[in-house]
């Protein structure tokens, strides 16, 4: 794959998660209206949050794509505080959409709980990739497809399935970014692409329901 | 009902209530509504006039009897619930 096409399908692959996310987020809010459930509340934010969250970096990555392709020579250095900035929000809002979507998955949560889980993805200092935070965030997804995967164990939905397949996905292309590469990065890329479209299928079947 | 249910929400018994109502063929009475929702006399009126306030049911005569008839924005609610039911069970979410 040439710089080119690989930037494309990274942006690409940004901004179909970006909108799938916050296609979830609008359908928690959705739900938190008719089900009246404080657990939705914390759903419709993860959610929320991930999609913003990668709608920026997506627009930074488009920024340093351009910047790279039109071939003026830019220095490393100053496209590295805008690099920072980008996988530094990115990071931020993963933990702390990761770490609210597993918490609606567990109990319903008060809004002491709700702001606690804000806090520590904010005091986030400036990252540059990074093996340890991509780990957390591979460990805080497989959680979410572990506790998805119990209510399809148990027959409760077989969109849990589907749920619970997609946030796997989601770890798995976390863990491909902690070995690095550039096979692995278009590999993680797919597995994003995959896991975010699990979740689109998802909603798409429950918007059938009764129809 | 199970442990795990014990706790019902507000929107749960109006669900309740207006899915008893719709497999009575869209139109019910007090007592069927009482027993197919599993609720106390007190609780049954209260929803009662706040479903008909939400425009999800009507009050109606039937041979000098007071029934009760689900409407169009009842019988929406009633999809939309189960939509949503099967959107929070996804997510492994006991409700």
């Amino acid at each position: 794959m040439g710089l080119h096409a690989f930037f494309v399908f990274d942006a690409f692959t940004e901004f179909f998660s970006a909108l799938t996310a916050l296609f979830v987020a609008y359908y928690s809010l959705k739900a938190y209206k008719i089900l009246d459930d404080s657990r939705m509340v914390a759903l419709n934010l993860g959610f929320s949050i991930l999609g913003v969250g990668m709608l920026v970096h997506g627009a930074i990555k488009v920024r340093i794509a351009l910047a790279v392709l039109s071939g003026v020579p830019v220095p490393p250095a100053k496209r590295l505080p805008l690099v920072r900035l980008g996988y530094t929000l990115a990071f931020a809002t993963e933990l702390a959409a990761y770490a609210l979507i597993l918490l609606a998955t567990i109990k319903k949560p008060s809004s002491q709980e709700l702001e606690a889980t804000l806090v520590p993805p904010l005091a986030a200092p400036l990252l540059e990739y990074d093996f340890r935070s991509e780990a957390l965030l591979a460990v805080l997804a497989l959680l979410i497809a572990v506790k998805a995967g119990i209510g399809y164990s148990q027959r409760e939905s077989r969109l849990a399935g589907l749920v619970s397949l997609g946030f796997a996905l989601l770890a798995v292309g976390h863990l491909l970014l902690v070995f690095g590469g550039p096979l692995k990065l278009i590999a993680a890329d797919v597995a994003r692409l995959l896991g975010f479209a699990c979740l689109l299928w998802m909603v798409v079947k429950v918007s059938r329901v009764g129809a | 009902m199970t442990a795990k249910q014990r706790y019902r929400s507000k929107m749960r018994i109006c669900y309740d209530m207006l899915r008893v109502i719709q497999e009575e063929g869209g139109e019910a009475g007090p007592t069927r509504i009482l027993y197919g929702a599993n609720l106390s006399d007190d609780r049954l009126k209260r929803y009662l006039a706040e479903l008909i306030e939400r425009g999800l049911i009507e009050e109606v005569e039937r041979d000098g009897k007071r029934m009760y008839r689900l409407t169009d924005s009842g019988r929406m609610f009633i999809v939309h619930f189960r939509k949503m039911t099967e959107f929070a069970k996804a997510f492994g979410m006991v409700l």
